[in-house]
């Protein structure tokens, strides 16, 4: 064991030219994940939570900033870079409709990685996805049919197999869970947690999902237009949310399940990330924005591991419930 | 000819789905005999295309003793001249779009899976070429190189090209955003690999479409390129050149003018109809 994490990203800026105007995608993220950790990055659509996703697996390149896996740099530019980054990296995305060839079998479709990495010969890489299968809860019979037939769980274990065929030791999993069904959401969920409990595998799971990502991560960061605005493990997190934000994601999302939290509000949408407000990119929908927030950049308020990114971090005053109302002020 | 007044035109048109409709049925079949005919119109043809029999006479009609469809004004069989014909002018346009879809192909996808300059310089070369009229170009192009079969396929073949090259780009294109792409870069495989693995295997079926329609194109531009003497030579016969050399004997005998022209109908009509079934047939 060395003593680098598994994945190490540094200041982490994506930037595009849409015509005269600049897009941030992402804004200088800071990132680590250790050997076997599970962590979850949560935040809304245009969050930036899938281009980090896809930066980290070397999908595409940072504007600024750099990863390392294992203390190496990803590069993904250099085919070598990202065929050493292939075989210790899996990925899963969100649609399972589009994540498989519709012209491949399920087994080939397994197979494939293996053959990129020239895997062993082709009986024992038919051995392999036929344990593969078997692993994500499919029967081996399945392997000969085509995508078209199988349905969205289905699908999805199938992609899960294939990022599982190089034994790798992170799991990028791009919004798993979220195209499925709600009583298919769990088995998946289930899959991979008994998937961790037999390997020492890292996961690193993109969701907007409260709900779904305390059943996976041990550690959670939160994100909001570019930027971690949170990050704790997931006990301190769910215990003691300090950001305005976090908070307001919360209570929507024990409103989903039916407790009765005081709501916060979060007020309007989500501002394009083209024109992003100054100072706290959060102040404009923020309940607690005060005159400062708007001028200066929040520094990151740091204690032990759970780090803020807030001027007025802390739990929901009772004075605040006040002002806002037992069911919050309606958006 | 009856039983085509009997096609139900309103129910054909109201059919719809993975299913072809009865008029390209008649279309597949019409295409078929027309390619058989091509496949063995050398043996079935009564003479060889360039004999000639002054002494059954010139210029003859149809249903003459001996020739079906008559003779030209070289006395030759117009039946075993079509015949061959097909054979020729189907070849041309089967090597044209061949070559040219193989352009596409090469130009497109690199295209398609460089992006970048290289998309830039190779799509707006594209574009200069579909600049100019089609049959401008494949003129200048078959002047150019000295006319010949093999000239009239490449002049044809450059023609098309630009059409493929776009469309296997943006066939490319839409592919490559696809997660299974992304899947497989992410696992490290080869650019190569992915064109081969991943995006042929799904692109094939429109461009199969798009060539079929090609071919629709190709079978009047060999005809044009042979009317004006740039096409096939004789005394190998094409339908171009046996229009070209029916027209100037027009006044005393439509017939190897007409005869041919029949062919080019029949089989642009039947290849466009077809081509269009095939379509939307994998669309659904």
């Amino acid at each position: 064991m060395s003593a680098s994490p598994l994945l190490e990203a540094r200041g982490i800026a994506k930037r595009y030219r849409v015509g005269r105007a600049v897009l941030t995608a992402v804004d200088g993220v800071d990132l680590t994940i250790g050997r076997g950790e599970a962590v979850a990055v949560v935040g809304e659509s245009g969050s930036g939570k899938s281009t980090l996703a896809r930066i980290l697996v070397g999908l595409e390149a940072p504007s600024q900033g750099e990863v390392r896996f294992d203390g190496r740099i990803v590069d993904p530019t250099s085919r070598g870079s990202r065929l050493s980054l292939g075989a210790r990296v899996g990925v899963v995305f969100q649609d399972p409709y589009g994540s498989l060839n519709p012209r491949l079998s399920v087994a080939r479709a397994i197979e494939e990685p293996l053959i990129v990495h020239r895997w062993g010969d082709a009986s024992a890489r038919r051995r392999r996805v036929a344990e593969l299968l078997e692993a994500v809860g499919l029967d081996p019979d399945l392997g000969a049919r085509r995508p078209r037939g199988l349905s969205g769980g289905q699908r999805q274990r199938v992609a899960i197999a294939r990022a599982l065929a190089l034994d790798p030791e992170l799991l990028v999993l791009d919004e798993p869970v979220s195209a499925l069904d709600v009583s298919v959401q769990a088995q998946i969920l289930n899959l991979l947690a008994d998937l961790r409990r037999a390997r020492t595998l890292a996961y690193l799971f993109i969701s907007h999902d409260l709900a779904v990502v305390r059943q996976v991560a041990e550690r959670i960061a939160v994100m909001y237009l570019g930027r971690i605005v949170e990050i704790a493990s997931a006990d301190e997190l769910y215990g003691a949310a300090a950001h305005p934000y976090t908070l307001a994601l919360l209570s929507s999302a024990a409103e989903v399940e039916g407790a009765r939290a005081s709501r916060i509000p979060l007020q309007g949408d989500p501002p394009s990330p083209i024109e992003r407000p100054g100072g706290c990119p959060f102040h404009p929908r923020c309940f607690r924005a005060r005159e400062r927030c708007g001028r200066e950049d929040p520094v990151v308020a740091t204690d032990g591991s759970h780090r803020v990114a807030c001027w007025y971090p802390g739990p929901v005053e009772p004075e605040e419930v006040r002002r806002l109302g037992p069911g919050g002020r309606d958006v | 000819m009856a039983g085509l007044a009997e096609v139900p035109v309103g129910a054909a048109v109201r059919s719809s789905g993975g299913a072809l409709r009865t008029v390209e049925w008649l279309a597949a079949g019409a295409f078929g005999l027309i390619v058989l005919l091509a496949i063995l119109g050398p043996l079935l043809a009564p003479y060889p295309p360039e004999e000639q029999r002054f002494a059954d006479g010139v210029l003859l009609g149809p249903g003459s003793p001996g020739h079906l469809l008559g003779t030209d004004q070289l006395a030759r069989d117009l039946l075993s001249r079509l015949l061959v014909g097909t054979r020729v002018s189907l070849g041309v346009a089967l090597a044209a779009v061949v070559l040219g879809l193989g352009l596409g192909l090469l130009i497109g996808g690199i295209a398609g899976m460089r992006g970048g300059w290289v998309d830039a310089v190779l799509m707006r070369a594209m574009d200069a070429l579909l600049a100019f009229p089609a049959l401008v170009l494949a003129l200048v192009i078959a002047a150019a190189l000295g006319p010949s079969l093999r000239t009239t396929v490449l002049a044809i073949s450059i023609v098309m090209a630009p059409g493929f090259a776009r469309l296997v780009r943006s066939l490319t294109l839409r592919e490559r955003a696809r997660d299974y792409v992304a899947a497989a870069r992410a696992s490290g495989a080869s650019a190569g690999r992915i064109a081969r693995v991943h995006i042929l295997p799904n692109i094939w079926a429109p461009l199969g479409a798009q060539a079929a329609l090609a071919f629709g194109h190709a079978i009047p531009a060999e005809a044009a390129l042979s009317f004006l003497g740039l096409g096939v030579q004789l005394p190998d016969p094409s339908w171009g050149n046996m229009i070209s050399e029916g027209y100037a004997y027009l006044s005393l005998s439509p017939w190897g003018v007409v005869l041919p022209s029949i062919m080019i109908v029949c089989t642009v009509a039947s290849i466009s109809i077809l081509a269009d079934g095939v379509r939307r047939a994998l669309e659904v």
